[in-house]
């Protein structure tokens, strides 16, 4: 009686320690999975700021970038029958002219901080499929 | 009168700190007199703090200009709604409407007298040592009593974005979450410094976690709807850092949810559930750190840019909490060891640790995507921007998993997978299986629509199968006809059939998410008045434009021109509605734009119209956008909710009837 119960007992601890071993693979390989999610993906992922000087020096590289600069005034150019919008814009080094396929946003006016996301084409202009213009709003007052 | 409101909240910051410090000596002399007094404490800071709200809203309506936030948020034009909700659209007042809901629920959680005796003052204290902190924010730099020396005629005026229903109820019901969310942590931390530790607690604040936990995705699911509606950018979710913030704390909830089930049932998961509700709590203090404490980079919204004093006071309570909890889980380690261990991965109990890690997993990646360009700026001096595809493909997967499990998760049973769990799951993955057949006939042909349609109808059959199963068995024993066995079902048991229609819900969610992330269609066209064009099974014509101007003295931020354009939106040569995209110019702003779009809503998707550019001549540029099934998320959410409130109605009165 008691041998036969030592034995059952003994057979659900292994039974125990090998459902505990399995368990703790499973939960390594969920772990390790997530991990290569989130490392695999932040590089291709991201997208780094370079101020018109770096853009100019780097020359046209067809990769996904995002242009930082102000926004020249009088280069402002608005088709609207075709809704294509020209502008430039520049730092202390130079100036870019940028293109974008899309209506004019809301702030765009001379000296406006801009953030252009697209890519710096061999044309020599920055083909944009962003435009962000930095507002000052009422939160950032406080 | 507006130091009558400083002097509530200095008196409820002294009064709450009082009843932290006596509940927690009652706790350790077990002294019900101190105890007792620390119950009248937080009664006190619960009354002094409604008499501030109340008096800040009394201020917000009669336009009290003196007082500082009042001139800053409100104007003369405001309507008396959104007076209202001026309350919480500022710092200040956020701050005042989550203490205000944390000391009503924490009178409420106080006045129930069945727990434990020696958990009950550690509750106290946890929950009255928050509103310390709290009122203290208020009070060392955020007063929003505030005010100026002389009275000035008008106010600012609310930003126009605020203007909108969504902004009435998307931040009380977000507050609410956050407030809620302090309870399920308070009865953790109250546990493990009493050394009280059976699973009791569990039961006892299971209503409570699924309270939170409602509040918060309903509030973010409104706070969708709002920036849908609103924004205007064509989309519900952009992976914005103040987005994520509220996700994070949500997505740990969820996680807890299932794992308290596991203590309350199997008395598992004892360590998970000390670290979950903490690190709920500790998020939600997080989310405020990033829309208020400068520390995240944000393109979209104009959130404070450089580090606040906020910020410090909030990391070093977080960093109290983090510290204190981990230290005292080290502590009680061997009282927290499960009563059972996991026997079979393919068992109910395996796959909620999977659930565990799944949605920690999905936290994690959601909190490092939305610090990261932080942290890449401070340590190696990138700019660097995150785009929406990481999340996309880093929670896409998960997702996927996850929403598999909650189709098998419920039909197979505790312990190990039987022969019988294995029939009944394969009606579900054959029906599933057929119908992505036909969906691929039908030209769904890209893998994750694909696959999204095969789990989605592999969960409802499931669902389904588990619904009729239960009602052909009961119909068999009893008698009863359909509909009654349905009813009974129902209210015999509602936390499982609540369960099922949240999952459903969920399901629900996931259609629309996909749907409009992969068949959404744009189109930027430049019309003249009388033109047409069409858009998908739709012909849109543009019939007139005007101008007007509102409000225009005295002018505040509700002063404004409004250029309005008319579209008639035809199907198969039928009128089906009427658009109204227009463009406002608020002179007194900043950013002086503000686009309203207009939505023709329909189950099978919605026709988004954006009033992109407006020449002099009529000539109008115009964003055209099909969202298909977007309808479902906001159903989903409304399913969500039913069966959460099902699920956790007290059964107290019809248990009475029984007996």
């Amino acid at each position: 009686m008691t041998e036969l119960g030592l034995a059952s007992q003994a057979q659900a601890q292994g039974r125990r320690m090998g459902g505990r071993m399995r368990f703790i693979i499973g939960g390594a390989i969920i772990i390790v999975v997530i991990a290569w999610l989130i490392l695999s993906n932040i590089g291709g992922s991201s997208t780094y700021y370079l101020t018109v000087e770096e853009l100019l020096a780097e020359g046209p590289s067809n990769r996904l970038v995002r242009g930082t600069g102000f926004i020249v005034g009088q280069s402002i150019e608005w088709d609207p029958q075709q809704m294509v919008l020209r502008f430039e814009i520049a730092d202390e080094s130079g100036s870019l002219p940028v293109l974008y396929k899309g209506p004019p946003p809301d702030l765009l006016e001379e000296g406006t901080q801009a953030v252009v996301e697209g890519r710096y084409a061999s044309s020599g202009v920055f083909e944009a499929t962003a435009v962000l213009l930095k507002c000052p709003s009422k939160y950032a007052e406080e | 009168m507006a130091s009558l409101g400083s002097w509530a909240l200095v008196l409820s910051l002294v009064v709450s700190l009082y009843g932290a410090i006596a509940a927690f000596v009652g706790a350790r002399q077990r002294s019900r007199r101190f105890v007792e007094s620390a119950q009248n404490a937080v009664w006190a800071v619960a009354a002094l703090v409604t008499l501030a709200s109340i008096l800040l809203l009394y201020f917000l309506i009669t336009h009290d200009f003196q007082v500082k936030y009042v001139y800053q948020y409100t104007s003369t034009h405001l309507p008396l709604v959104y007076r209202i909700s001026a309350f919480w659209a500022g710092q200040e007042g956020s701050l005042l409407l989550w203490l205000w809901l944390l000391a009503i629920l924490t009178v409420i959680v106080v006045q129930h007298r069945d727990r434990p005796r020696q958990v009950r003052p550690y509750l106290l204290a946890t929950l009255a040592l928050t509103e310390t902190f709290l009122a203290f924010l208020m009070v060392a730099m955020d007063n929003p009593f505030a005010t100026y020396s002389a009275r000035p005629l008008e106010g600012v005026g609310m930003l126009p974005l605020l203007e909108n229903p969504g902004m009435v109820i998307h931040p009380p019901v977000l507050f609410l979450g956050y407030a809620a969310y302090t309870v399920p942590f308070a009865f953790a931390l109250a546990a493990l410094m009493s050394g009280e530790l059976s699973t009791a607690w569990v039961k006892a604040m299971r209503r409570w976690n699924l309270f939170a936990w409602l509040s918060l995705g309903v509030g973010i699911l409104i706070g969708a709807w709002w920036s849908y509606v609103e924004l205007g950018w064509g989309g519900y979710w952009a992976w914005d850092p103040v987005e994520n913030a509220s996700l994070i704390p949500w997505l740990i909830g969820t996680a807890f949810v299932h794992s308290a089930m596991m203590e309350e049932r199997r008395g598992m998961h004892r360590v998970w559930n000390m670290v979950l509700p903490t690190l709920a709590f500790v998020l939600c203090l997080f989310a405020t750190l990033v829309t208020r404490g400068g520390i995240i980079v944000s393109d979209l919204h104009g959130f404070a840019s450089n580090l606040q004093p906020i910020a410090y006071y909030l990391l070093a309570f977080i960093a109290l909490v983090l510290g204190g909890s981990f230290s005292l889980i080290y502590y009680r380690r061997r009282q927290l060891e499960s009563e059972r261990q996991v026997e079979h991965l393919l068992s109910r109990e395996g796959f909620f640790v999977l659930v565990n890690l799944l949605f920690c997993g999905a936290g994690l990646i959601v909190f490092l995507g939305t610090v990261y360009p932080s942290l890449a700026q401070a340590l190696r001096g990138l700019q660097v921007s995150l785009d929406a595809s990481f999340y996309n493909r880093a929670i896409g997967p998960l997702m996927v998993v996850i929403v598999c499990v909650m189709g098998i998760c419920p039909v197979i049973g505790w312990q190990r997978l039987s022969a019988k769990n294995m029939t009944n799951l394969s009606f579900p993955l054959l029906a599933a299986l057929v119908l992505t057949v036909v969906a691929f006939i039908l030209g769904i042909t890209e893998p994750f629509p694909l696959i999204s349609t095969a789990i989605c109808a592999f969960v409802i059959f499931s669902l389904l199968g588990m619904v009729t199963r239960d009602l052909l068995a009961r119909r068999r024993s009893t008698g009863e006809n359909y509909a009654r066995a349905l009813i009974t079902l129902l209210s015999k048991a509602r936390r499982r059939y609540g369960a099922y229609l949240v999952h459903l819900g969920i399901i629900l969610i996931a259609i629309g998410i996909t749907g409009s992330t992969f068949y959404k269609r744009e189109q930027l066209v430049a019309l003249s008045p009388g033109e047409s064009t069409v858009l998908g099974d739709y012909r849109v014509q543009y019939e007139d434009y005007s101008a007007e101007t509102l409000n225009p003295e005295p002018a505040t931020s509700q002063s404004r021109i409004r250029y309005a354009t008319t579209l008639s939106v035809y199907r198969a040569d039928s009128k089906v509605s009427t658009l109204v995209p227009h463009k406002s110019y608020h002179w007194t702003l900043d950013t002086p734009w503000v686009t309203e779009v207009a939505i023709y809503s329909s189950l099978k998707e919605d026709v988004y119209v954006i009033l992109a550019s407006l020449e002099e001549d009529g000539l109008a540029g115009f964003e055209m956008i099909i969202n298909p099934l977007v309808n479902w998320i906001w159903i989903g959410g409304g399913v969500l909710l039913l069966g959460t409130l099902i699920a956790v109605w007290p059964e107290g009165r019809a248990k009475a009837v029984e007996d």
